[in-house]
């Protein structure tokens, strides 16, 4: 039960900053493109196009998650990009690259506090992805 | 729940640091205050990516946008106590720059062009030279013991601490009433872009 009740919570609480972080970068096109190429590791074109597919593609995962469709595929699917973002955040940091994260908006430096921020949100991520396979195994084995 | 809602008041406030307009009483290295878009950019002499950022993107906006008056650009000073000379760098910048914009960008592009070489060895005064006439060089000395150029440098990094800079380079972009914060290098391709949108 208790598990249960942190699926949901990590559900809610992903779905509604993905919609926050996506909505934000819908907003501010052109800054997110400014924001993804100071990252320093894409050509121009690869930017522009990275910047207008991610926003979303965030705001879709929000609220999938938030609705809760096919739940195991879109919590792998969020703990993925998740996990995306803390390896490029963590080699931009690394390579001595200043940069604003773009996470949930701009203005906000990569540190290591944007890194152990990303890094929960993984965390809840992959516990949802973890425990939404887990319920579906367990209602296949209960024959629902 | 409530590191949720904790993130979400960060992003709030992190939002309304950004909308903070920066002060602007400076004058413009290139473009004319009456411009449509307002580029403030914090820099730092001795700072690499500062140097790939002015040589790579804001010499193309100076020459595509500053000179077609559709943008001011304001370069403030912000020397990192990190790098043993970029104090003097800016002195020798702020000095320029009070001998008019067309000496600033002569002094601007030889500090850049050269940072490996004075990095290293300290020597800014002979690159300085090297890009200045005799004449011009002794009214930069000038300039340069003029208790005034010090203050415009100590007035930047104070302007620039209030704006929460914390790295070079950072710009700040004015346009349509709205100012955004931006950090890092970012190539000039990118930045035309932004700017073409703000222009519409």
């Amino acid at each position: 039960m208790a598990l249960r009740v942190l699926g949901w919570i990590c559900r809610l609480a992903l779905g509604g900053l993905f919609l926050v972080a996506g909505y934000t970068k819908v907003q501010n096109p052109f800054l997110f493109e400014m924001a993804v190429d100071a990252y320093q590791l894409l050509p121009p074109w690869a930017v522009v196009t990275t910047a207008r597919t991610l926003p979303w593609l965030e705001l879709a995962l929000g609220v999938l998650l938030i609705v809760g469709w096919k739940l195991r595929y879109f919590a792998t699917a969020a703990a993925l990009l998740l996990g995306f973002f803390v390896i490029t955040m963590a080699i931009t940091y690394s390579r001595g690259v200043e940069a604003n994260c773009g996470c949930f908006g701009f203005g906000e430096p990569i540190s290591p506090k944007t890194l152990a921020r990303d890094t929960l949100l993984l965390a809840f991520a992959v516990f949802l992805a973890a425990h939404s396979w887990t319920e579906r195994r367990r209602a296949r084995v209960a024959g629902v | 729940m409530r590191k949720a809602y904790c993130i979400v008041l960060f992003v709030v406030a992190a939002l309304a640091s950004v909308a903070r307009a920066a002060d602007t009483d400076a004058a413009c290295v290139g473009g004319k205050p009456i411009a449509p878009i307002k580029i403030e950019v914090f820099s730092d002499y001795q700072c690499p990516a500062c140097r790939d950022f002015y040589l790579g993107t804001m010499r193309n906006v100076l020459l595509d946008y500053a000179d077609a008056g559709k943008v001011c650009v304001i370069y403030r000073e912000f020397p990192l106590n990190m790098h043993a000379h970029a104090r003097e760098a800016a002195k020798y910048g702020a000095s320029a720059m009070r001998m008019g914009p067309r000496y600033w960008a002569q002094v601007t592009d030889a500090l850049y062009q050269n940072q490996d070489k004075w990095s290293s060895d300290g020597n800014i005064q002979a690159v300085v030279a090297g890009a200045l006439t005799k004449a011009d060089m002794t009214r930069l000395q000038k300039e340069m013991s003029n208790p005034a150029t010090d203050a415009t440098i100590s007035s930047d990094i104070e302007l620039g601490k209030k704006l929460e800079v914390n790295q070079t380079p950072t710009f700040f972009i004015t346009a349509k009433g709205k100012t955004e914060k931006v950090a890092g290098v970012v190539q000039y391709p990118i930045l035309r872009r932004y700017l073409d949108d703000k222009l519409k």
